[in-house]
């Protein structure tokens, strides 16, 4: 069952990500803002990810696959 | 979780995302993307009990079990492939979605093929 908070995780890490590359960009560090971003995206990608197979999981007891 | 955290949810993403998507939109996809399947996670949850519920009903008018399968299955693919050409569709992938969908249509008519030649064949037996 998920549950309301990983919604906060998720939206949270993405918006705190954003922040950064605003601000990095802003200072003209762009190779570190690029960099920085890569690494969330692989972050934020991780964990919806490990949200999809839960996904497929349920619908494959409940669809009977 | 109840309808009115579903809602919520919703609509904080979107507010959310809104503020993301002007920073970078690539990030905006992912997080979207999550946000998405945790919603259609929960909806599936709530799905449980119709299905058993449905598996009752066709039990006791005694119909065939591999055709209740089989319907089940089609209504999973319909909600995958809706899921993957949503996603594509955000991502601005339009030609891919509609790959995807014509993908979807095929698995589904492939699937539901052998039900319409089973009630065919019900019709011939009645009408011999």
């Amino acid at each position: 069952m998920p549950d309301i908070s990983t919604v906060f995780q998720l939206a949270g890490v993405g918006l705190l990500l954003a922040l950064v590359y605003l601000v990095l960009k802003q200072t003209g560090r762009e190779e570190i803002a690029q960099i920085v971003t890569l690494g969330g995206v692989i972050l934020l990608l991780i964990m919806a990810v490990r949200l999809l197979t839960e996904l497929f999981r349920s619908l494959e007891t409940l669809f009977r696959f | 979780m109840g309808i009115g955290q579903l809602v919520a949810l919703a609509i904080v993403g979107a507010l959310l995302l809104t503020v993301i998507r002007q920073a970078h939109p690539g990030i905006a996809l992912v997080v979207s993307i999550g946000l998405g399947v945790l919603l259609l996670t929960a909806t599936l949850y709530q799905l449980k009990p119709i299905v058993t519920q449905l598996e009752a009903l066709s039990s006791l008018g005694k119909v065939n079990n591999t055709l209740l399968i089989v319907v089940l299955k089609i209504i999973g693919i319909a909600y995958l492939v809706e899921l993957g050409a949503d996603i594509c569709r955000d991502a601005g992938e339009n030609a891919l979605a509609a790959r995807l969908e014509l993908a979807g249509r095929i698995l589904i008519l492939a699937m539901g093929l052998p039900i319409l030649t089973a009630v065919v064949a019900s019709i011939a037996k009645l009408l011999q």
